[in-house]
């Protein structure tokens, strides 16, 4: 039991690893999604036997498996290219793969006027390479700081962009009067 | 909210943003009118960054003119449609599972990365830009 890791969504928020007791003590629901090593998909709360104790009387576990935001969980196993692609996700011993936010990255690239979305693509870049080398704390670690930069560049190019727009109208306004 | 219905509200609010930047990039020229955001990276270093020229490329599409907005900048011209491709992987995976493991392939994605690194060197030497 003390290497069973488990992770959970909060929100759009990746929590984890964290050993039981950890993850009992984030504020679960029934129906977040949590995985654990072991686990083929990303289930309810509701449905780990561990975590009964946590909810009361059984809830009905009639929910779809949460994977709707992970395009690499629909891969059906016939759609498998290539003769002995390992996925490790499939055989339970790593958590769905992790954004890698290139089309974010694009955008901001040719969007915004900073260089971060450059940056965000060379992190980008990492992500399914260290997921299918088995580290899945490398990939989650190169997913995040591609996010960040996408977030970074957006928020400046915005906000100065919004600045601009306004001090300019502004101006114009003054002359007016 | 549950996660559905963020999703739902953040569709909407990114459609009605994309409503309102239509208008205005057809409406107005960036060229003439003299309000629109100048780049950052460019008033700070005098260089052209990978999206200068976004806002007249964009302009010049609206009204048609392809040629144009190549000129103002070619790469936003040629990331649009690659843009709409990994859009689609992304919103319906099962249309070609080769292609979403392709476009995230850090070989895929380093090519992404070159060429706009290519592209920014590029447009900034006189003898190699295009125009």
């Amino acid at each position: 039991m003390e290497d069973v890791k488990y992770f959970a969504m909060l929100g759009s928020q990746r929590v984890g690893p964290m050993t039981l007791d950890e993850l009992k003590t984030i504020g679960l629901t029934p129906v977040t999604p949590v995985w654990r090593t072991g686990m083929a998909d990303w289930a309810q709360a509701s449905t780990l036997p561990e975590l009964a104790s946590c909810f009361g009387p059984a809830t009905a576990p009639s929910y779809p498996p949460y994977n709707s935001n992970y395009p690499y969980n629909n891969q059906s196993p016939k759609a498998d290219y290539g003769s002995g692609y390992y996925n490790p996700q499939e055989s339970g011993q790593m958590p769905p793969r992790p954004d890698t936010y290139l089309v974010w990255s694009i955008v901001v690239t040719v969007l915004c006027c900073l260089v971060g979305g450059i940056v965000a693509l060379v992190y980008s870049s990492k992500v399914n390479s260290c997921y299918d080398r088995g580290d899945y704390e490398g990939a989650l670690s190169a997913s995040n700081t591609a996010r960040t930069w996408c977030i970074i560049s957006a928020v400046v190019g915005f906000v100065f962009s919004t600045a601009y727009v306004g001090v300019t109208a502004f101006g114009l306004l003054g002359n007016l009067l | 909210m549950t996660v559905k219905a963020r999703q739902l509200a953040l569709t909407a609010a990114a459609i009605a943003a994309a409503v309102v930047a239509v208008w205005i990039y057809r409406a107005f020229d960036p060229s003439e009118a003299g309000w629109f955001p100048p780049c950052l990276f460019k008033a700070a270093t005098g260089l052209d960054c990978p999206g200068c020229g976004t806002q007249r490329a964009f302009h010049a599409l609206l009204h048609g003119d392809l040629a144009g907005a190549w000129g103002f900048n070619a790469a936003f011209v040629l990331s649009l449609p690659l843009i709409a491709l990994l859009v689609a992987l992304r919103l319906k995976p099962g249309i070609s599972p080769l292609m979403v493991r392709i476009t995230g392939s850090r070989p895929f994605i380093l090519t992404v990365f070159f060429l706009f690194v290519a592209w920014t060197i590029m447009r900034n030497i006189p003898i190699l830009a295009p125009d």
